[in-house]
């Protein structure tokens, strides 16, 4: 087989199926054309150097054969504003809910933060590009059926942020990651153990726990509502309001109930001295008590803020 | 080469790739195969990108502007191109387009 056959051949195996003989012929004939009008300029044959620098001329088999292709981007020009900008969004999210999620075991059960750190940073990468390849994945097939532009022709003006500088802007998109996370984990999605063992000791939750699970859920998931409320319709202040303080009181009820419930964990020896399990669950059991009392704080502040934002919304902007 | 000749190539390249298709469509008025359009291209001073042309005109056929039909011609088959009645009647239109385009140009770039 000559090297034209040869080209035509890798360019064929690159064509719809149903027009490759067609187009293969028609390009064998303009090749053709070309060869002999090159040789009658030459006054003879080409040989391989030429006949392969005609080739090159023409161009790569696969970007020759990409031309006949109907959809000639994976994401387009159209589209690649919105990706880039979930791509974004996702890497730091992402970031976030591992860090968070290598940091608690450091914090909760010690050992060295440093290799705790590249731990999670080795599995961030992995999960990036994972997450990437979804990303990807769902934004070709936008592409495909022209999702973006459908939705750019939807777009209303009045649909912006009223007030889009008093967030910062990787603020909604942490909080949902981090909420997402949790929930996750909560409802089993993401398994997690809350038991620990370690230099003979065995730390469990008690069953104050169990007995909180459900409302604990349904707080997570209702703040989860929420944060992607305040993210993608930051114009709904009356739904933010409701969802904002319906969470906050539900979380001062519950953080209460559970402050008032302790003690949180157990530390059980396993083959190592019951004074030193007793003392850590002791330190544990405080850590917890500390982390209940801030969080009651939080959540009385975050009535404070919610309250104040809506006053802001709607009795002092536009004066 | 001076960067200000790049800069020029590189427009230039995008200038001319907007009027391609009304090219093509204007040069096959009159009937042509690939070879041959292609050379009248370059002839008139609007040399098309190598192996750009055959699906460009596959893509102006499937939108119903040009005819096809596979012919012997010297001994060797050659698929001809020629404007179908629709072609022509854009073809019109968007030389009445180009026409503006290029008076509206003019008015922008007087100097008073």
């Amino acid at each position: 087989m000559d090297l034209l056959d040869r080209y035509l051949a890798s360019i064929r195996q690159n064509l719809p199926a149903k027009r490759a003989d067609d187009i293969t012929a028609e390009l064998r004939e303009d090749l053709l054309d070309r060869v002999e009008a090159q040789e009658t300029r030459l006054g003879r044959p080409l040989d391989e150097a030429e006949t392969s620098a005609l080739i090159k001329a023409f161009g790569h088999p696969l970007v020759i054969a990409g031309r006949y292709r109907e959809h000639q981007y994976l994401i387009g020009p159209e589209t690649f504003p919105f990706y880039l900008y979930t791509l974004r969004v996702a890497a730091v999210i992402m970031f976030a809910m591992l860090l968070f999620a290598s940091a608690v075991p450091v914090l909760v059960a010690g050992g060295d933060p440093i290799s705790g750190l590249l731990q999670g940073l080795g599995r961030t990468w992995g999960a990036l590009i994972t997450g990437f390849g979804v990303i990807t994945f769902i934004f070709a097939i936008f592409e495909r059926y022209g999702v973006s532009k459908k939705h750019v022709e939807a777009w209303k003006p009045a649909q912006l942020s009223v007030d889009p500088v008093s967030r910062g802007k990787w603020e909604s998109p942490i909080e949902v990651g981090l909420n997402l996370l949790l929930l996750l984990c909560l409802v089993g999605i993401i398994p997690v153990s809350l038991a620990y063992s370690d230099y003979g000791i065995h730390i469990g939750p008690t069953a104050v726990w169990s007995a909180y699970y459900w409302p604990i859920v349904i707080l997570v998931a209702g703040r989860l509502v929420h944060d992607l409320i305040q993210w993608l319709k930051p114009n709904w202040a009356t739904p933010a309001l409701v969802t904002g303080l319906g969470t906050a009181l539900g979380g001062i009820w519950v953080v209460g109930m559970l402050s008032r419930n302790g003690p949180w964990v157990t530390a059980t020896a396993v083959g190592a001295d019951a004074a030193k399990a007793t003392q850590t669950a002791g330190g544990v059991n405080m850590a917890i008590g500390i982390a209940l009392t801030v969080a009651l704080i939080a959540w009385g502040f975050g009535i404070a803020v919610t309250l104040y934002r809506y006053y802001q919304r709607h009795f002092v902007a536009g004066k | 080469m001076p960067v200000g000749d790049d800069l020029f190539d590189k427009l230039r390249v995008e200038l001319r790739r907007g009027s391609l298709i009304l090219a093509v469509l204007g040069a096959l008025r009159e009937e042509r195969y690939g070879y041959t359009l292609r050379q009248t291209l370059e002839d008139a001073g609007l040399p098309i990108e190598e192996g750009a042309l055959y699906p460009l005109l596959r893509r102006l056929e499937s939108q119903g502007l040009l005819t096809s039909e596979w012919r012997e011609d010297a001994k060797r088959n050659k698929r001809f191109y020629k404007l179908s009645p629709v072609g022509e009647t854009l073809l019109t239109q968007l030389l009445g387009e180009w026409d503006e385009i290029s008076a509206s140009i003019l008015r922008l770039t007087e100097r008073n």
